[in-house]
């Protein structure tokens, strides 16, 4: 199965590396959206089919969790995984993004083969538990 | 506040953004004045401002000469110098200073919430300080292969 991702970071050189890396880690994907910020994603979410969106947390206007609160009064939205990916690191932050419906989180910086097993775990493709927390061996030639 | 603890996450987070994301190898220096080499104004410096909050409230500055921002920008993206634009250059500064401060913090303590403000692009001469540290300052030199970047905390409240 493809997967169309939306990205959603108001840095374009973080969108274009988050790309790169998604396409380099071999992952399904349909169709790529990019957003700057929580606004702009929704316009997406509204008008594309999207299974999963990876944002940043810290965004001008409306930051990742406003994003996340947003679509989960959407019936249909609420079910599309989030991803945080974030510098965010303390506990209290990653228990409210959890609280309020982000699926998971990848902490800036990230290595590639980090994103690979995070996304791999979050679709499905693995059922190995360990992985979703592993910061990976094997280098990804991206 | 502990200093020497500020100090070590905020060299332990710089290492870690630099060298993960950024493939810089690098060191940390004391002993060249920064402000005087960059006075020479053979190389523009930009700079990156971002303000937070929390159980200390503040500003960090990262600053960088543009050739090795425009160079880290092309490694960063995987592309040829020539096809990197200014605006390319200049988000990817930001989102450094973003990735270090929040990686500081989360280092420094993981279980208090520091609020982070948006980075912004301002000129290096009118917010860097002395890059000696003090009580409310704390200055690092980083050297590495090609050049020298500075980042600097400067706390104004501590609650």
């Amino acid at each position: 199965m493809a997967y169309n991702i939306l990205i959603v970071d108001d840095s374009s050189p973080m969108r274009a590396v988050i790309k790169k890396i998604v396409k380099a880690s071999g992952f399904n994907v349909g169709q790529f959206f990019e957003a700057i910020n929580g606004l702009e994603a929704m316009e997406v979410l509204n008008h594309e089919w999207i299974d999963l969106v990876l944002t940043d947390y810290n965004m001008p206007d409306m930051n990742g969790l406003e994003l996340v609160e947003e679509m989960n009064k959407d019936d249909h939205l609420k079910s599309i995984p989030a991803v945080m990916i974030t510098t965010e690191g303390s506990r209290e932050r990653v228990e409210e993004f959890m609280a309020k419906g982000v699926i998971d989180y990848i902490k800036k910086p990230f290595t590639p083969e980090q994103i690979k097993q995070k996304l791999k775990y979050i679709m499905g493709e693995t059922e190995d538990e360990e992985q979703r927390y592993d910061n990976g061996d094997e280098e990804l030639d991206f | 506040m502990k200093n020497k603890d500020m100090i070590t996450a905020m060299k332990n987070s710089i290492s870690d953004v630099l060298e993960t994301m950024f493939f810089l190898s690098l060191d940390f220096s004391n002993d060249i004045d920064l402000l005087e080499l960059w006075n020479t104004g053979k190389d523009p410096i930009i700079a990156a401002k971002l303000s937070f909050s929390g159980p200390l409230s503040g500003y960090a500055v990262f600053c960088i000469p543009k050739k090795s921002a425009l160079s880290i920008t092309a490694d960063f993206m995987g592309k040829d110098e020539q096809e990197i634009s200014d605006d390319q250059i200049n988000g990817t500064i930001k989102e450094i200073i973003n990735m270090i401060i929040g990686n500081t913090f989360s280092m420094y303590n993981p279980d208090v919430v520091f609020n982070l403000g948006v980075p912004e692009l301002v000129g290096f001469h009118d917010v860097i300080k002395d890059l000696s540290d003090s009580e409310k300052r704390f200055s690092v030199v980083i050297e590495t292969l090609e050049n020298y970047l500075a980042f600097q905390m400067n706390i104004t409240n501590e609650n």
